[in-house]
């Protein structure tokens, strides 16, 4: 009775502009009338464009809000993003068609200090991995006294139904590579593997409140208790991201659907290490919810009998806590961890890196430091919003030169600290 | 460009003058390299072939701890009079006090002639704790034995610290972590860093986090007061205990001052004297008799019957709750070269 | 109903919302203030309920902070785990330079509007505690 799922990484090489909206010969064709068509169903969306950013060029995009891959089901139960633009039926078995290499790319103004930045080309694209994508930019303006939460839901909506919209363009098309993933039940993993340690992930969600939260099959995770979830389930969407704040540490659906510790546990089973199971988590910002939410996970860890467990985090501030007593808590049940983090230990790197600290976190891996100063070139084209550059996180006073350069926190570009470990920025 | 001219110190072992017996060498300078100085040498100009170690300083490790000020003004002179790019200590390995005088001396070269410095030692030679937050230390093996392994690390970052090249994070230019958070690129993902990580920890192999918690600071104990008799013993506490009506308002928690008080009067602290500041436990007994905290009354009955020296006529004060521990540092450094100055042998410390 | 735990707020929004339903101290200040009259609080024996650094906006950027506390019996009966949190929040906050010392005014008001956000979803939490 174990789960499989096949993903099919069908590979992109470009990503143009055409009367049809098609994939054909690696190549996505979008027309963009399509995508308009599609995010103006939504009343609350004024308008909507389209762009196009590739590798190397000279863009900057900004206030990125989310990135998304395209996928689409095509065997085996559910839809992709189930509960919230497919049916609310379990995923996570079959096959799923990936546009590997394409992303959809969502921006606008939520509220005035919007954040986030991928820049295509030059310093600021080194500590992005969406500067590596084709990307498929939206820029969304809202109709008139839209309030922020329906604005924030609505650009999400936005991007999920373009992802799935394209996705659905690779339903027929022969993947290029196959891969496959099998998650085991306890009782055949333990079989099939009687010498190898059981590792479990435990993944904190960010679930705070307006543009601080995250959906499982639809669900607020600040409203969930720490739970056990199939790994290839996330393959096909069942987290996604409503969160918008830190854009240096926050997961976007697109780490989400690609969550590296997955994949490189799954990489690691059967050979080093026996990949478990995986257990979600919350952040919520009540404390007692935060002493429930880490007794059970590492309830579960103790439950599910695992040898060790990795833990991510996301976010920055009371995270720290959040992690911090999951690792306390899941090593006094006898299970060793691993933590990834990222730290803000200051322009000058002399700060105390995390808000909260235990001596049994002792082993962490770290996503670098959040404040490091960096500078970037004026680009030739911006799509999005340049004057937020002043207002989001870790842009500062007078960071937006006169001659269009930028100097500002690495914390400004999405996806730089990451703290599922999706980059290979680190700090010592 | 020009010669990048460097400046060795050694001890008088590595000069080839002696062990232990010739550790009182007074410090004195020789132009050129000694053996170990011409092998870092060779490793450095390998690398940047306008190196040239242009003096060797070599003081005895007894000399140096003994005469630390002569000793430290003899030798910047020495420095300075070869007008060097980079002064290199050491290596010291595991040798405790030459470990220490190569920071010792490092440090003052760095902060009074503005020139780079660099040292190396074993991570557990003294010297390491004590300044490797001030300067450049290599970690090296705690014997001679691994010189090759300590020059071939040395060497590159002593061409950077010397034509002023970007020192990048620890891990890639060989020194020990020194605070300073330094990013840069792994070569692999963080989450597949995480797994091979967790392999090591689960197998019981020695893994190396990227980011040590903060230190719990431990302090070992100082060797036993051999005589108390003769011993004068103050009082210290982090409790609280304040003259009534606390005249510094030392805050009740997250103290931001501490208090220095006389004793000298006192054979017994009571209701009428003395009361605790310090929130967070039940004040009612403390504020009855400050003894309960701050044993004054027994200290001095010892005092009478001849069991200790002297009772310090001074008490230091401070409420510990939710003091921040940099502030706590700060307050001891500041009292305890006090209580040094007063002769103080020992200090009897009381929380609550 | 009467309740056990109070609001301590900057944020003119929070106390609109939740002031005449229940005990809100709200007093105009900056995000450090905010901090430091919290921490009173917990020297008078408050419990923290929320994280004093909700929400991933950095202390340097939003001027505005909610805390909820269970309310003290005063100095004698200290929450420890809370004297350490709030010590370790104003020490973030302190590592960080403030960012906009002239804010627009729809900026602020965006960041009232989170800051409200975040605390309603503990709000429901704290009232059934």
């Amino acid at each position: 009775m174990n789960l499989k799922l096949e993903l099919g990484y069908i590979k992109i090489s470009d990503i143009q502009f055409s009367n049809e909206s098609k994939v054909e010969n690696g190549v996505l064709y979008v027309n963009p009338e399509d995508i308009i068509n599609l995010v103006k169903e939504d009343e609350n969306i004024a308008s909507c464009a389209v762009d196009i950013a590739r590798p190397g060029e000279s863009i900057r995009i900004t206030p990125v809000k989310d990135v998304i891959e395209p996928r689409v089901k095509v065997e085996g139960p559910g839809e992709i993003f189930p509960g919230v633009i497919g049916k609310v039926n379990r995923v996570g078995e079959g096959r799923t068609h990936v546009l590997k290499g394409a992303a959809v790319v969502t921006t606008g103004r939520i509220v005035g200090f919007q954040e986030g930045i991928i820049d295509m080309v030059g310093e600021g694209a080194k500590y992005t991995p969406f500067s590596q994508t084709l990307n498929l930019v939206l820029t969304m303006e809202p109709v008139d006294g839209l309030r922020p939460h329906e604005h924030e839901k609505a650009l999400r909506f936005a991007g999920l139904k373009t992802a799935v919209f394209l996705g659905e363009l690779g339903r027929n098309v022969e993947p290029d590579e196959i891969e496959t993933f099998e998650t085991l039940n306890v009782k055949e993993g333990i079989e099939k593997y009687p010498d190898l340690p059981r590792v479990a992930y435990v993944q904190m969600l960010q679930s705070q409140g307006l543009m601080h939260d995250t959906y499982v099959y639809g669900v607020d995770a600040k409203r969930t208790l720490s739970t056990i979830i199939m790994p290839t389930e996330i393959m096909d969407g069942a987290i996604l991201s409503g969160n918008c704040v830190s854009s240096t540490d926050k997961n976007t659906t697109y780490h989400h659907l690609n969550n590296p510790v997955i994949h490189d546990l799954f990489k690691a089973h059967g050979k080093t290490l026996n990949f478990a199971g995986m257990i979600i988590t919350n952040e919520n910002v009540y404390l007692a919810d935060k002493e429930r939410s880490s007794d059970w996970a590492s309830k579960l860890c103790q439950y599910l009998g695992v040898d060790g467990a990795i833990v991510s985090q996301e976010g920055f501030g009371n995270p720290d806590t959040d992690l911090i007593m999951n690792a306390k808590k899941i090593e006094t049940v006898g299970v060793k961890t691993v933590i990834i983090t990222d730290e803000y230990a200051g322009r000058d790197g002399r700060s105390q890196s995390l808000a909260d600290a235990d001596p049994l976190a002792n082993a962490v891996v770290t996503g670098g430091n959040a404040n490091m100063v960096i500078h970037l070139p004026k680009l030739d084209k911006v799509i999005g919003h340049i004057n937020f550059v002043d207002t989001i996180a870790g842009g500062f006073d007078g960071s937006l030169h006169e001659d269009g350069t930028i100097e500002c926190e690495v914390q400004i570009i999405t996806g730089a600290t990451n703290e599922l470990g999706f980059s290979k920025l680190s700090a010592r | 460009m020009g010669k990048i001219k460097v400046v060795h110190y050694v001890n008088q072992f590595f000069a080839g003058i002696g062990g232990e017996e010739k550790a009182d060498q007074v410090a004195f300078k020789q132009d050129g390299t000694m053996p170990i100085g011409a092998q870092l040498e060779k490793g450095m100009q390998a690398i940047n072939p306008d190196v040239e170690f242009v003096g060797t300083i070599v003081c005895g490790d007894s000399y140096f701890n003994e005469n630390l000020e002569k000793a430290k003004a003899d030798i910047l002179e020495m420095v300075k009079s070869y007008e060097p790019d980079l002064f290199i200590a050491g290596p010291a390995f595991n040798a405790g006090r030459y470990g220490v005088a190569c920071g010792t001396i490092t440090t003052e070269v760095q902060e009074q002639l503005g020139i780079p410095v660099l040292t190396g030692m074993y991570k557990e030679n003294p010297g390491a704790d004590m300044y490797k937050t001030k300067v450049y230390i290599v970690p090296t093996k705690d014997s001679a034995a691994g010189a090759r392994d300590a020059i071939k690390k040395m060497a590159p970052l002593g061409v950077k610290l010397a034509t002023g090249q970007e020192i990048l994070a620890s891990c890639i230019d060989n020194y020990m972590p020194n605070g300073i958070r330094k990013n840069f690129f792994e070569t692999k993902r963080g989450s597949e860093r995480a797994v091979e990580m967790m392999i090591k920890k689960l197998a019981g192999k020695e893994f190396v986090t990227e980011f040590p918690m903060p230190d719990f600071d431990r302090v070992d104990p100082n060797p036993a007061v051999k005589d108390m008799s003769k011993a004068r013993i103050a009082l210290v506490t982090s409790g609280g205990v304040v003259p009534k009506g606390n005249p510094d308002r030392i805050e009740s928690s997250s103290a931001s001052k501490y208090g220095e008080y006389s004793i000298a009067e006192f054979d017994d602290l009571t209701e009428a004297t003395h009361e605790t500041a310090h929130g967070g436990y039940d004040p009612v007994y403390c504020n009855q008799d400050s003894d309960r905290v701050l044993p004054v009354d027994v200290l001095r009955e010892m005092e009478k019957a001849g069991r200790i020296g002297k009772l310090h006529e001074y008490f230091y004060t401070t409420t510990g709750n939710g003091t921040a521990v940099l502030n706590s540092v700060a307050f001891a450094k500041e009292f305890s070269q006090k209580l040094v100055a007063a002769g103080v042998d020992a200090v009897v410390l009381t929380s609550t | 109903m009467v309740y056990n735990f109070k609001i301590i707020t900057n944020n003119e929004l929070v106390f609109e919302k939740y002031g005449k339903e229940f005990e809100v101290d709200y007093k105009p200040g900056s995000f450090e203030e905010l901090l430091l009259r919290v921490r009173d609080e917990v020297h008078n024996g408050a419990k923290l309920l929320t994280h004093p650094l909700t929400g991933s906006i950095k202390p340097n950027e939003t001027p505005f902070k909610t805390v909820y506390v269970k309310k003290g019996k005063g100095a004698t009966n200290i929450d420890y785990d809370s004297v350490v949190m709030i010590e370790n929040a104003i020490i973030t906050t302190r590592k960080f330079k403030i960012r906009f010392p002239v804010m627009p005014d729809n900026v602020r008001a965006d960041f009232a509007l989170i800051d409200l956000s975040l605390m309603e979803s503990a709000i429901s939490a704290v009232t059934q505690a």
